[in-house]
């Protein structure tokens, strides 16, 4: 074996043990990664281990003589067709949304103002590209759906914001 | 003869599944195109406003403007596509997976104010051990490889198994019923509409799928021809995952290791 045969035997070697750890130990570790591995080198496994909880996005408008109007569902979700075994595109944006969805849903619980946060931001500017007619200004909240399917409950209120 | 017994072709077969896989992400970016103009989701001039870019380097934030500008990423997911399909046909251009590495870190770095995209991330993987083995490409070197690709992909199904045996939900045989519900939300094909309803049968798969998953790199050491199992198991685990929970490209991420997890369980 030659110095380079070496050297890139090491190179797989340390690869392997760091993704190893960062497995087990996501979050201590995750201060690391989040701040050198830019390109995401170090993947993370831990698929369908959390706590999985079943959110929805909903607005309501402010039309122009200040009432309010009804709630209405975002869908997070498409229907799926035969196709989408290999090809899924029309989910890559709700796929987005959804996931930012749970995380400020789960953040809202244990923070109080986050209304500055990106993940506040982001689903703030997808509500308010839905389209809209006389509007002047729009809420949006996230519900959690329980297991009964008839079971909701508020989780995350936002504040009125104008058009 | 099982297929993967020859080295060159078992390197051939990883670079085109991986491309593939690689190709599918990209060209679905591409075809949500009108989501990178401004104002919309994956605008360049909103992510950059997440604190994992506002808080690098001003050298890092000028390269990322650089490539991430809304135009020029749509021109560098098209070179990237191009490049994946080039590699496809003709594998053997090893070289030119540095453009699939590079744009695929790229894009992992763009998104990733939007969450983690586990099956690029894999890919990444796979990408960077093949090309390792470029600089060197010796027997030596091309054995290491393969068993890094194969080692990384049953540490990803023991690591999904057992961080799934230690939640309760999970262990109590609700974990996979919550996946369902969640995923499904909204799908209303027969089939999710049967399995919603059959909670026995998604009980009992609840503790095959941790078992599974868990005994996964015996696939490395239990030998010709039971490797098969957990081969084919795999298949059949990712396309379920595929047409029920709409997971289509950790199907085409995970099988680009089984060429290499073939190789290596035969010898």
């Amino acid at each position: 074996m030659n110095w380079v045969e070496i050297t890139i035997i090491s190179v797989l070697a340390i690869w392997f043990v760091v993704t190893f750890f960062y497995q087990f130990f996501p979050e201590k570790m995750g201060i690391y990664t989040a701040r050198f591995d830019i390109f995401r080198l170090i993947p993370g496994f831990q698929l369908f281990s959390g706590d999985l909880r079943n959110f929805s996005l909903l607005y309501r408008d402010k039309m122009q003589n200040d009432e309010f109007g009804e709630w209405r569902e975002i869908p997070l979700f498409i229907q799926r067709k035969w196709y989408n075994v290999i090809w899924n595109a029309e989910s890559v944006e709700i796929e987005a949304i959804g996931s930012l969805v749970d995380d400020l849903a789960r953040l809202s619980e244990r923070k109080k103002d986050i209304s500055e946060r990106f993940i506040y931001r982001s689903i703030l500017r997808y509500v308010l590209i839905q389209a809209s007619k006389n509007v002047s200004a729009r809420q949006f909240k996230i519900e959690e759906n329980f297991a009964d399917e008839v079971t909701k409950k508020t989780v995350f209120c936002s504040e009125v914001h104008k058009l | 003869m099982t297929p993967f017994a020859e080295v060159n072709q078992t390197i051939e077969w990883t670079t085109r599944l991986v491309c593939f896989s690689v190709l599918i992400g990209f060209l679905e970016q591409l075809f949500n195109f009108r989501e990178f103009a401004e104002g919309e989701t994956f605008d360049w001039n909103f992510l950059k406003t997440h604190a994992s870019f506002s808080q690098r380097r001003r050298m890092v934030l000028k390269l990322a403007n650089l490539f991430f500008e809304n135009r020029r990423w749509l021109l560098l997911l098209m070179i990237g596509s191009a490049l994946a399909v080039f590699l496809i046909f003709f594998p053997t251009y090893q070289f030119l997976l540095l453009g699939v590495f590079f744009i695929v870190g790229l894009e992992n770095f763009r998104l990733s104010p939007l969450g983690t995209d586990t099956p690029n991330r894999l890919n990444l993987v796979i990408t960077g051990a093949l090309l390792l083995r470029q600089i060197e490409p010796s027997e030596t070197i091309t054995y290491f490889c393969l068993i890094f690709i194969a080692l990384e992909s049953c540490l990803s199904y023991f690591t999904a198994g057992f961080v799934k045996l230690l939640n309760q939900n999970w262990r109590q045989g609700l974990g996979l019923e919550q996946v369902f519900q969640k995923e499904s939300n909204g799908i209303t094909t027969t089939l999710t509409t049967f399995f919603k309803k059959q909670t026995n049968f998604i009980k009992v798969f609840n503790y095959f799928i941790i078992a599974f998953e868990c005994s996964f790199p015996f696939a490395l050491i239990i030998g010709k021809p039971y490797f098969l199992f957990f081969i084919i198991g795999g298949f059949v685990f990712h396309l379920s995952n595929a047409i029920f929970l709409g997971l289509n490209r950790y199907l085409w991420s995970w099988i680009a290791t089984y060429p290499a997890l073939i190789f290596i369980s035969q010898r």
